[in-house]
């Protein structure tokens, strides 16, 4: 994992990092990857990958409305509202 | 008599024979906790909510309207959400989020007549054996090493559970185990952790590291304890989509603390290089107790379980960078001041509110998901969890229970310096179990020569909880690894 390397992956799971903290990061992950390579050792070709050990078939719920989240409550959380408090605000997309 | 002491089992007695109140009871854990401020052990803590949960049950044992854990002081990891009250992850990118809706485990708990006193400290989102990824600074074990004031790690993720469970804060704790988050540290505390199967306890309201992997569970002083409360949170929850539909057997009624004729099994690669010589004895003479009282000890093979931890630090980067995803400072948590476009605002919030290693785990997650390593990293690994869960069906097909340590050292000091990996290494014996979703517990086994708990772990088939159980209650009771907290601190 070079550092341009390591910087377009921060870009791709938006975290800002400067230099000095690519720098420092990087060794940590070259020996996390370097320590699970060793999962190349085992042959598996003829075996399925295991995402999830949920072994039941999923139960069917009955088929009707329900009230669960409430505008006012979910925007008691945002760091930012319009001043009707109605949506959630961030900075402008299209001038 | 200490009021802390007490086991729940003991206090529920106490609370049905009218020999003792509730608020009692709950006044007594808040002067304790009061008192021993300095473990760190909760993020926020509830008083005021506590003490008028406690009259609540006082009314209701008088009215004859109690209910199974009526008036039992607890508290939950700082993951759980629970509604008005914050709930941080101990994560700054959380500090401000208070939850407009409660966790099911949380809700089940209350739905029990328990008493919350305050969420809990842990490793920041669960990612850590040390608890000092907390953005509010690590708790802190109890326990010390004979003649040594050096402050200890309480292990983590649930750090926080396990120091005010040992300590006397609570009487016991919700907990998430995702690697080995909650036995890990009950090993290091001396107390008793156990994860149940996955699908048991709904993950509904539980913040989530890796959802394949994370389990919802309990920290408590005894066994019995632990199965109490266990009970209460478990059922499946039309709310998370991986419960599973089941029966909660009453564990403590059907209790058959008997290992007469059960197969214990020693997994032969578990004897690794790193194990300290009196955890290694520490499990010998414990096999050879349980085999006087009439269990097999049969030596098995796991021969893919070596792969556990990398197939763990592939698939829960993974998992994690994708639930971490909704942190970005547009519907709650941090928002970074005055940004000048959107792209500053998510790659800004998200760098001032992660601590180190959430980013590092992160990084490697976008990594092993991204198109150039998915086959290599996290395809191959989700192939070997395959290879591991089939090394478990294999194995109870010979064996009852698999008997092995928790940890490979006891309980180590706060400000040791640990690369990642070594930090990762902690989880060794506990990661096995999260990969195939079965059931297992930390049992107090015994102490250092340093005077430090020392856990073993046990491991059943899946929902087999009850014969864990039975088993873990034996381990216990041969062992005599349990400390009042009065002894402790």
């Amino acid at each position: 994992m070079d550092l341009k390397k390591l910087e377009n992956l921060a870009y791709l799971a938006r975290l800002e990092m400067n230099q000095e903290q690519l720098e420092k990061t990087a060794p940590n992950i070259n020996a996390i990857l370097d320590w699970v390579a060793k999962l190349q050792e085992l042959e598996t070709d003829n075996v399925e990958p295991l995402y999830s050990t949920a072994v039941h078939a999923l139960p069917r719920r009955a088929d009707h409305p329900d009230a669960t989240s409430y505008r006012k409550e979910i925007l008691s959380n945002a760091p930012e509202t319009d001043n009707h408090q109605a949506f959630f605000t961030v900075p402008t997309v299209v001038e | 008599m200490n009021l802390y002491d007490l086991t729940l089992t003991r206090a529920l007695e106490l609370l049905k024979n009218k020999e003792l109140s509730a608020v009692e009871l709950t006044q007594a854990h808040l002067d304790r906790s009061e008192g021993l401020q300095k473990l760190n052990a909760y993020i926020t803590e509830t008083p005021d909510r506590a003490l008028a949960d406690a009259k609540e049950s006082d009314k209701r044992y008088a009215d004859g309207t109690a209910r199974v854990l009526e008036g039992i002081p607890i508290a939950h990891k700082d993951v759980f959400c629970t509604k008005g009250i914050p709930t941080t992850a101990a994560s700054k990118i959380l500090h401000n989020f208070i939850p407009p809706y409660e966790s099911t485990v949380s809700q089940k708990l209350k739905d029990a007549g328990t008493t919350m006193l305050g969420k809990l400290n842990l490793d920041e989102f669960a990612m850590g054996s040390s608890c000092k990824t907390s953005a509010y600074g690590p708790a802190i074990n109890p326990y010390k090493r004979d003649g040594d004031k050096t402050d200890l790690t309480p292990g983590g993720s649930s750090g926080g559970s396990v120091s005010a469970v040992s300590a006397g804060l609570i009487m016991g704790a919700t907990a998430t185990d995702t690697a080995g988050s909650i036995r890990l540290p009950a090993s290091f505390c001396g107390i008793v952790g156990v994860k149940p199967t996955y699908g048991f306890a709904s993950r509904y309201g539980c913040i989530p590291l890796a959802s394949s992997m994370d389990h919802p569970g309990i920290i408590a002083r005894t066994v019995k304890d632990s199965a109490l409360l266990l009970k209460e949170i478990g059922g499946y929850d039309p709310k998370d989509s991986t419960s599973t539909p089941h029966k909660i057997p009453d564990f403590v009624a059907n209790m058959t603390p008997s290992v007469k004729g059960l197969k214990v099994g020693l997994i032969k690669e578990a004897d690794i290089k790193g194990l300290s010589p009196e955890i290694r004895d520490l499990l010998r003479t414990r096999a050879k107790e349980l085999e006087a009282q009439g269990a097999e000890i049969i030596e098995i093979s796991m021969p893919h379980i070596d792969y556990a931890l990398a197939v763990y630090y592939v698939l829960c980067p993974a998992e994690a960078s994708s639930n971490l995803a909704r942190y970005d400072g547009v519907r709650y948590g941090h928002r970074t001041k005055d940004p000048k476009d959107l792209q500053e605002l998510y790659v800004k919030s998200r760098a001032e509110g992660f601590g180190e290693e959430v980013k590092r785990r992160i990084l490697v997650g976008t990594f092993v998901l991204s198109s150039s390593a998915y086959d290599a990293y996290f395809l191959k690994a989700a192939k070997v969890r395959q290879l591991i869960a089939n090394d478990y069906k294999a194995a109870f097909e010979k064996v009852d229970v698999l008997l092995t340590p928790t940890t490979a050292s006891p309980a180590f000091g706060l400000s040791e310096e640990m690369t990642p990996l070594e930090m990762y290494a902690c989880d060794i014996f506990t990661v096995g179990a999260n990969l195939a979703g079965v059931p297992a517990i930390s049992v107090p086994a015994g102490f250092s020569s340093t005077g430090l708990p020392l856990g073993l772990h046990l491991q059943t088939n899946l929902f087999e909880e009850q014969k864990m159980f039975n088993v873990a209650t034996v381990l216990e009771s041969i062992s005599n690894g349990t400390k009042k907290p009065s002894e402790i601190i």
